[in-house]
């Protein structure tokens, strides 16, 4: 026994002195492994107006700056009062102690110059305060009546530098835009900047219109109206405003979407009895049938890559959401949770399908994967519907309308962690809200 | 028997075989069982954060969801006044061919000429360059260093803290007097008439305060027995007669000729010999150097696990990965840093890996791992182990993240 002991004591010497020397040599290795989750906080100073004519545009532009990152929900503005430092001069050297001491990740500086035929040259740097380096610098120009978008992009140009993601700030939303009280509500066709502002009316509001959605490049928007007596899908040029009927069959059509190279439209089509799936080509104004069942296939959504269509269907007896080839053929059914889903729209980026969940007579909006696992129920309400993609795949834009004679709906968006939630804001009541992708 | 004690015992028995055989009936309620859970705790930002999201928010509240003007007048020129004609008076679609679309802005980027596009707002995007990247320079060049991180960047991280008070509160007794005055009796002295005695001056020669432009030290001087004439010339004869002179001169000549060649080999010799100091040096200076890489292998004792646990925790408080590094959690980078004794970072934090330069989400995973460095230190280690842990490699992977 003795003996066994005194030969796992020698073996123990023997391999053990090795591993303290492996240990011994080279620097201390150690792996992070878990971190915090929480809105980075930034200085954004207020941006130098270069001549008197850029003065009226310095701040506004400031304030829509801090608007879209603060918004976003991943950065945190710090207090202007409560810098050390400030910037007098854009070309300046920047003095990192007196952002460092208040704890400022990043930097933000910028400047502002309004020329005499009315042109603005917005330029900016964004610096990495601990690392104590200049991550851009870039300026835009354009005239002044664009100073929004000025300040969207931006943002923008901060947004993808810190994140790594794509950004979404300089983007417009299409909605239905409602007044008047609930038994007699007049809806108009709206696009309006992300943020609400920058609001034009593209229809009057004579005839009901429903469930915009916009072309890829953002110029053509495509909806229902119930201008013939019966809904159809109509499409409107947004800077003309010219308009024509997409079926000319004049059939029962409802529920459109673009395709992702914007040449096809998908959408419903209805007999009255049930309602079946059909691919327009815009171009041609020729048909193709995707889905032939007794049961209602409608609210269709093309993955980003063109290649599988998701919709609802009541072919199962409840109402599920399907995917199915663009080209029609089988479909598989990925929703399996408690009560109907509806309303389904893929993500921007591929990896996620929003939809809307009624159950037990609340209504929810949620996303799952592509093949229906992970499913995220992210907000809840008397009635939230009709989600919409940021064109960065990162937030959710949908309506909400309350309950009662009252009742009136509202744009809400949610971020995909379902943490961030906040009201967008419109000069009326909104509904059927449609995100556009990153304009041009 | 009597009566009582037939009762005790047919009650005693009647007892025993209930707690024998209704076990049952006495087993605890299971309902009644405390069960023990771990529960998470959240901030009051997850609060208010699960209850914006929550279900049946302003459903009894509809004048809250009613939209508000979000933005002034200032913030939608054109737009806001369309709108505004819109409310009160509905168009019809002819009014509306009214509203006109935002004016196509003339691009122009600077300093180039004005440019022409097709898009209704066209804007255009330059970087910025020109004089403007004087600032850019002047910060590269700091930037250049900002991965020599130095300490007195880093004491800007955290204020100092406030001196404390130098006023003792103890109240100090008074020292004893170890001077007394003598009682003694002092002469007093009076000013002479008599002119003091004059000192003289130094006239003596002195040496400059700079003798030499250069220091030569012991080891660059050059032996004088080797650079010293071999021969000296002899002392010159008293001319007789020409003959005389021209044999002299040369013999001067030959000889002259003779020391160049003397000095000429000297100077060889010493070239050679420098040589020889030169790679004796070099050897010397591998084998410091090797001594000094030996000296430099960490030694002592290793952190242990807690110790190693505390600096793992330090760091990760700091790391707050952007959303798109979160979104690719099989992202991992390594940074090394090193450390002084006061755990202050004085080199770095440099990438290790991945290798090459950094492109897409990695730069934003390198720079979040970097912040984090930079912005918690510095870290508190145990100084008798400094050698372990001088130099640190940090890899950061955001597997496991924390929503807050």
């Amino acid at each position: 026994m003795i003996i066994n002991i005194l030969h796992l004591l020698i073996l123990a010497v023997l391999f053990g002195f090795p591993a303290q020397s492996q240990e011994n040599s080279g620097p201390l290795r150690i792996e992070i492994t878990e971190g915090i989750i929480e809105p980075m906080p930034i200085a954004v100073t207020q941006f130098l107006a270069e001549n008197a004519g850029a003065e009226a545009f310095a701040s506004q532009l400031t304030d829509v700056i801090i608007r879209d990152l603060a918004g976003s929900g991943l950065f945190r503005n710090i207090d202007p009062s409560a810098y050390i430092g400030s910037i007098s001069n854009f070309n300046a050297p920047v003095s990192f102690p007196d952002w460092k001491a208040i704890n400022a990740q990043a930097l933000i500086t910028g400047a502002v110059n309004l020329t005499s035929d009315n042109q603005m040259v917005v330029k900016f740097r964004l610096f990495d305060v601990f690392g104590q380096e200049n991550l851009i610098g870039l300026q835009f120009a354009a005239s002044s009546q664009s100073w929004r978008r000025m300040s969207h992009k931006v943002a923008d140009q901060v947004y993808a530098r810190l994140t790594g993601e794509d950004p979404y700030f300089d983007s417009r939303v299409a909605y239905i835009a409602e007044e008047g009280p609930k038994s007699n509500r007049k809806k108009r066709l709206a696009v309006m900047d992300y943020d609400g502002a920058n609001t034009r009316y593209l229809t009057g509001s004579e005839d009901i219109v429903l469930a915009p959605r916009f072309s890829p490049n953002a110029r053509e928007i495509i909806y229902t109206s119930y201008e013939t007596g019966v809904p159809q899908v109509f499409l409107m040029n947004v800077d003309t405003l010219s308009r024509r009927v997409l079926d000319s069959e004049r059939n029962m059509t409802f529920a459109p979407r673009f395709s992702p190279d914007g040449r096809n439209v998908v959408m419903s089509l209805s007999n009255g009895a049930k309602s079946d799936i059909y691919s327009f080509d815009i171009a041609t104004g020729q048909k193709l049938q995707l889905t032939d069942t007794a049961a209602i296939d409608t609210a269709p959504s093309y993955a980003p890559d063109g290649s599988q269509i998701v919709f609802e269907s009541d072919r199962g007896g409840g109402q599920q959401i399907y995917v199915m080839s663009a080209n029609g053929g089988s479909a598989q059914r990925i929703s399996f949770g408690k009560g109907r889903y509806g309303t389904p729209v893929w993500s921007p980026r591929g990896d996620m399908i929003a939809f809307t969940n009624i159950n037990n007579g609340r209504f929810h909006i949620g996303v799952m994967r592509t093949d229906g696992s992970d499913e995220k129920l992210l907000t809840g309400s008397f009635l939230d519907e009709g989600p919409t993609w940021s064109p960065n795949g990162r937030v959710i834009m949908f309506f909400r309308e309350t309950q009662g004679s009252v009742g009136a709906p509202s744009l809400f968006s949610v971020d995909i962690t379902g943490q961030f939630l906040k009201m967008v804001p419109t000069l009326t009541f909104g509904s059927d809200p449609a995100w556009s992708g990153l304009l041009e | 028997m009597e009566t009582g004690t037939r009762i005790s015992l047919g009650a005693h028995g009647a007892l025993i075989a209930l707690a024998v055989f209704g076990g049952h009936l006495f087993d605890a309620d299971a309902s009644q069982e405390i069960r023990i859970s771990e529960v998470s705790i959240i901030s009051t930002e997850a609060f208010n954060g699960l209850m914006s999201s929550a279900p049946n928010r302003n459903i009894d509240e509809p004048q809250q969801v009613k939209p508000t003007q979000p933005f002034s007048v200032m913030d939608a020129p054109v737009a806001i006044e369309s709108s505004k004609q819109s409310i009160e008076e509905p168009l019809e679609p002819e009014v509306l061919e009214v509203v006109e679309p935002e004016p196509a802005p003339q691009v122009k980027t600077e300093p180039a000429e004005p440019v022409e596009t097709d898009t209704q707002e066209a804007l255009v995007e330059q970087e910025v360059t020109g004089n403007e990247v004087v600032t850019s320079d002047a910060l590269s060049s700091d930037q250049d260093q900002s991965g020599q991180m130095d300490a007195e960047r880093l004491e800007v991280l955290r204020p100092k803290p406030r001196p404390a008070p130098r006023i003792s509160d103890e109240i100090v007794e008074k020292p004893e007097t170890d001077v007394e005055r003598s009682d003694m009796e002092m002469q007093t002295t009076e000013r002479s008439e008599e002119p003091a005695e004059k000192i003289p001056e130094d006239t003596r020669n002195t040496a400059k305060d700079e003798s030499t432009t250069e220091i030569v030290t012991e080891a660059d001087e050059v032996d004088p027995n080797l650079i010293a004439p071999i021969k000296s010339a002899r002392p010159k004869r008293r001319p007789a007669n020409v003959v005389q002179k021209a044999s002299v001169f040369k013999k001067a000549a030959e000889k002259a000729k003779a020391d160049k060649i003397a000095v000429d080999n000297a100077a060889k010799k010493i070239a050679k010999e420098k040589a020889r100091k030169k790679v004796e040096a070099e050897e010397i200076k591998k084998a410091l150097n090797a001594v000094q890489a030996e000296a430099s292998k960490p030694s002592g004792p290793p952190l242990t696990g807690r110790e190693k646990g505390a600096l793992v925790l330090a760091v990760q408080k700091c790391w707050t990965p952007p959303i798109g590094v979160q979104n690719a959690r099989d992202l991992k980078v390594t940074l090394l840093v090193e450390l002084n004794e006061q755990g202050k970072i004085t080199g770095g934090p440099t990438l290790v890996s991945p290798s090459g330069s950094l492109k897409g989400i990695l730069k934003q995973a390198f720079e979040a791992g970097r912040r984090a460095l930079l912005r918690c230190g510095p870290y508190d280690l145990p100084k008798d182990k400094y050698e372990q842990w001088k130099d640190i490699e940090v890899t950061f992977n955001p597997q496991n993240m924390v929503v807050r």
